[in-house]
């Protein structure tokens, strides 16, 4: 999925005028200027950048849309729900309807929002973090080293993510915090992986046998001629992990051992509404919670491959 | 004792999912409360495709899951009792086939000739078994040499009654044969037979009682005292673990031709079964194809489309349930009929602030019940429950007369919940932390919000949600007192139409157990303890004045908010003639149900 959006912007950053051959006023540009001006060529990226600066900001002000619309996030408005437990749909009270115990569904939506994504930033921030020190150091040093980090991650990648999730979650009770642990657990890997691959070339390069030859500390090479070398395909692949993060996320609520009532969560939403989708009832309970998760990982996807294009020319050409 | 918990097995599964909610106090309310009340004015079930039955054909079952056994001496569900037991082992008493409402919970004889011959006391009874009634093949079919089409002596029946106090069975429900004299010296292996079930001759057995028991008849409907040839079961039951499960001797007119766990029954016609023996099964169908594991909204789907015949624990909930009810085609075949079952909080007094009766009737007035039923699916799945005890059962008090914790529309008022809090150690709210448990399946989760919000508004703020699946609520929490569990969601059936099956188990002080306790609230109030006593050791007649003065005791000692007494929900297709409802059975009579061929 993400192949084909790449080949497209691919192909408008190849079109656009920053790189026209004729151009005859040679100007160097410096690597940011490059970066910006394929960056904002692709419309797609922009798109699915602007898409997540606006659930960013309705999340950020979900308190103010709550007030606006007068129901906070956990109040019960009983009357909502008809003789069988059916929720009502969207009116101009209740902007996208009721969810199963009658409490404001646009609401909820929208603190669901920020329960996403701040599950997804921090989890991937972790990640990162992580990844990039077991990557660099397993690059760097080889060895012993190398073979303990690169077997562990084996090790991790071998586990079964949902399996695991759910066990610990019945072991010792389902929470933001574990849903966190979880994905950092099993997501750190593939950063060290690619960061240790980028690493295991750059070692080779000239500018660090420079480096070396005049007596520089593995520690200075590491991060100070290394780690800036790496920054545009770790910025890359953490924004195409935030959506994976979102989409664990949601999965682990969905069976019930991420986030748990009365916090809002869209996969908690998701998994309740199924009991109604299934006979064609309440439409908006699935429809808006899946709507606001689609358009979160549409967007960073979109993002993230347009970042891959503009710091890295070589894809997709 | 333990297993008491699972004849209401499949009922909870579904109904509890369903179960526990309530209310909203909207106008719509009062509507829903007079329909139902019409419901309960029935006096005859349903009746599907006409009375005129043939014989022929095949009835095709749709399930969620199984039966926890096979043999009636383990199995304790309602799964097992209707659909296994009702066709395939006959009883000494049972129930009429009549899709008269009034007369379906009464008892009829079965095996034995006439009903039980009480002494002047109650403490023995005596009955005597029909001639020409055979043993049939075990399951899978298999002739078993000198039991097959041997006749039914009373010594097969004495042998079954026990069994149940052999460890290697190990039934559920072996309390209600406890005061069968010997039964102790039995159990502790100091005699090689109970004393107290005599059997002068093959066809007469008499058991002596050590205290008075007014409904003997009753406990001797129950399927695990249906004849269990010794010679051929013993050598299973002496195992660890009895074997007889996959040996059961079929009695009825059916026997199980093939069984797959979890996967498939076969049953077809018992050939030594002599209709002539049988007044209360007319047995139409040749065989009965039932299909398990079905997903739940998938198994009453099914049904409704007539590619099964009835759903044997699927039932509808809030969506399909509004779909059913207004549609012609469904609504004439949907069982949506009372049955004896009552769901209910209960508020642990031991743990604080419930040890005070006055929080605990606070905590009554302060529970919604309305929107706790609506989120279930609302009033085709219940009545709003004002006491302990269900309709249709002795010392059951209804709505209208007896209501000691009236709330505007069943909604809840929290004012009056904070006025009774005053002067207790709960005024003005409770901070330490108090563990609320329910199902997390269904409505469960949403009810425990619903729940959390009620008692939020009267202060209750610090409570710590656990959300278990069936039964391990019960196995892990409410069965066992030092898990400390203040609140949970519960609900309860009868075993058979008496008072002393729910009172005795469930708020009867002396019965609070270590392990597999079922006062769930442990409740040990004298003045209930002495009322249900007094209760039990009269005959039936004259014991409705006293459950009922034992119902208000224990509904107003309060250890319980009872929120619903059930309404069956079950369906059968356009395919059944004759396809009544049994209120015992709380499922479709199929042995006296035939198909369209």
């Amino acid at each position: 999925m993400a192949q084909s959006a790449t080949d497209f912007s691919g192909f408008q950053a190849t079109g656009g005028p920053a790189t026209d051959p004729d151009s005859s006023a040679v100007k160097a540009k410096s690597p940011r200027q490059l970066f910006w001006t394929r960056l904002k060529e692709d419309r797609l990226a922009l798109a699915g950048g602007i898409a997540i600066l606006l659930m960013l900001l309705l999340a950020l002000t979900a308190d103010i849309w709550s007030n606006v619309a007068g129901h906070p996030a956990d109040q019960q408005f009983r009357g909502n729900l008809d003789a069988f437990g059916i929720p009502s749909g969207p009116d101009n009270a209740f902007w996208f309807g009721s969810d199963d115990l009658g409490r404001d569904l646009f609401v909820r939506v929208l603190y669901g929002a920020r329960v996403s994504l701040r599950i997804a930033f921090i989890a991937t921030g972790a990640e990162v973090a992580i990844g990039v020190l077991a990557g660099l150091f397993s690059g760097f040093r080889g060895g012993a080293i190398d073979v303990v980090i690169s077997r562990f991650m084996d090790l991790v990648l071998s586990i079964p993510f949902l399996l695991l999730g759910i066990s610990l979650a019945v072991a010792v009770g389902p929470s933001e915090g574990l849903v966190i642990f979880i994905l950092v657990f099993f997501g750190w890997p593939y950063i060290a992986r690619i960061v240790r691959g980028q690493v295991l070339s750059l070692r080779e390069s000239q500018f660090v046998e420079a480096a070396q030859s005049l007596g520089a500390s593995s520690n200075w090479i590491m991060f100070r001629e290394i780690l800036p070398n790496l920054v545009a395909p770790v910025l890359t692949y953490a924004t195409l992990i935030v959506p994976v993060n979102i989409l664990a996320e949601a999965g682990l609520s969905f069976l019930g051992v991420g986030i748990q009532e009365p916090t809002p969560a869209w996969g908690t939403m998701l998994s309740r509404a199924t009991s109604f989708a299934a006979n064609g009832e309440a439409w908006w309970y699935m429809v808006f919670p899946g709507a606001a998760l689609f358009i979160v990982v549409l967007g960073f996807n979109l993002l993230g491959d347009g970042l891959r294009d503009a710091l890295d020319p070589r894809t997709g050409r | 004792m333990k297993d008491k918990v699972k004849l209401f097995r499949i009922l909870a599964l579904v109904c509890a999912l369903a179960l526990i909610g309530a209310a909203c106090g909207d106008s719509g309310s009062s509507q829903q409360a007079d329909d139902t009340e019409q419901q309960r004015g029935e006096t005859e079930s349903p009746v599907i495709g006409g009375t005129d039955a043939q014989p022929g054909g095949t009835m095709r079952w749709a399930s969620i899951g199984d039966v926890d056994y096979m043999d009636p001496g383990q199995a304790y569900t309602v799964t097992f009792f209707s659909y296994v037991a009702r066709g395939t082992l006959r009883t000494l008493i049972s129930y009429p086939n009549t899709p008269n409402l009034e007369e379906q919970p009464t008892s009829v004889p079965d095996l034995a000739t006439e009903l039980g011959k009480p002494n002047a006391d109650s403490t023995q009874w005596t009955y005597t078994i029909k001639d020409g009634v055979k043993f049939g093949p075990a399951i899978g079919g298999k002739n078993v040499p000198g039991v097959t089409g041997e006749e039914i002596t009373s010594a097969d029946i004495k042998y079954a009654v026990e069994r149940l106090f052999i460890p290697s069975v190990g039934a559920g429900y072996a309390l209600y044969y406890e005061d069968i004299e010997g039964v102790e010296e039995f159990k502790s292996g100091k005699a090689d037979d109970i004393s107290g079930i005599e059997t002068p001759d093959d066809k007469t057995i008499v058991f002596n009682l050590s205290s008075p028991i007014g409904d003997w008849d009753y406990r001797m409907s129950m399927p695990a005292t249906s004849p269990v040839p010794k010679d051929f079961a013993s050598k299973f039951d002496q195992e660890k673990d009895s074997d007889y499960d996959s040996n059961v001797v079929a009695s009825g007119p059916y026997y199980i031709d093939s069984y797959t766990p979890q996967e498939d029954v076969h049953m077809v016609r018992n050939e030594e079964w002599d209709p002539d023996t049988d007044d209360i099964r007319e047995a139409y169908v040749d065989e009965i194809e039932w299909k398990q594991g079905f997903e739940n909204a998938v198994c009453v789907e099914k049904v409704l489309s007539n590619d099964y015949d009835t759903a044997v624990d699927c039932e509808p909930e809030g969506p399909q349930l509004k779909e059913i009810v207004g549609s012609e085609d469904y609504s004439s075949r949907f069982f949506n009929l009372p049955i004896a079952c009552t769901s209910y909080l209960f508020m642990n007094s031991t743990v604080e602030p419930f040890t005070d009766e006055k929080v605990r009737q606070a905590i009554n007035y302060a529970v919604d019940k309305e929107n706790l039923r609506k989120l279930a699916g609302g009033s085709f799945i219940g009545d709003h429950a004002s006491s302990v005890l269900p309709p249709g059962m002795d010392g059951h008090l209804p709505t209208a007369d007896y209501n000691p914790f009236p709330t505007p529309g069943n909604a809840g008022d929290p004012e009056k919940a904070k006025e009774m809090l005053k002067g207790t150690a709960a005024e003005g709210g409770w901070d330490e932390k108090l563990l609320l448990v329910g199902d997390a399946a269904g409505a469960g989760p949403k009810q425990l919000e619903s729940l959390r919000a009620d008692l939020e508004a009267i202060g209750f703020d610090n409570l710590e949600i656990k959300e278990l699946n069936y039964p391990d609520y019960y196995t892990q929490f409410y069965g066992v007192p030092r898990s400390n569990t203040a609140l949970g969601f519960a609900a309860w059936c009868e075993d058979y139409p008496g008072p002393v099956t729910f009172l005795k188990p469930l708020l009867y002080g002396p019965n609070i157990l270590p392990q597999g306790n079922s006062n769930y609230s442990e409740l040990d109030d004298p003045e209930v303890n002495a009322a249900i006593e007094e209760a039990e050791s009269l005959p039936t007649e004259e014991a409705v004045a006293a459950w009922e003065e034992a119902n208000k005791l224990a509904t107003e000692a309060a250890a319980w908010v009872p929120l619903r007494w059930f309404l069956d929900r079950d369906l059968g297709s356009t395919n059944l003639v004759n396809g009544y409802w049994h209120s015992y059975y709380s499922a479709i009579d199929w042995p006296n149900i035939g198909v369209k061929q």
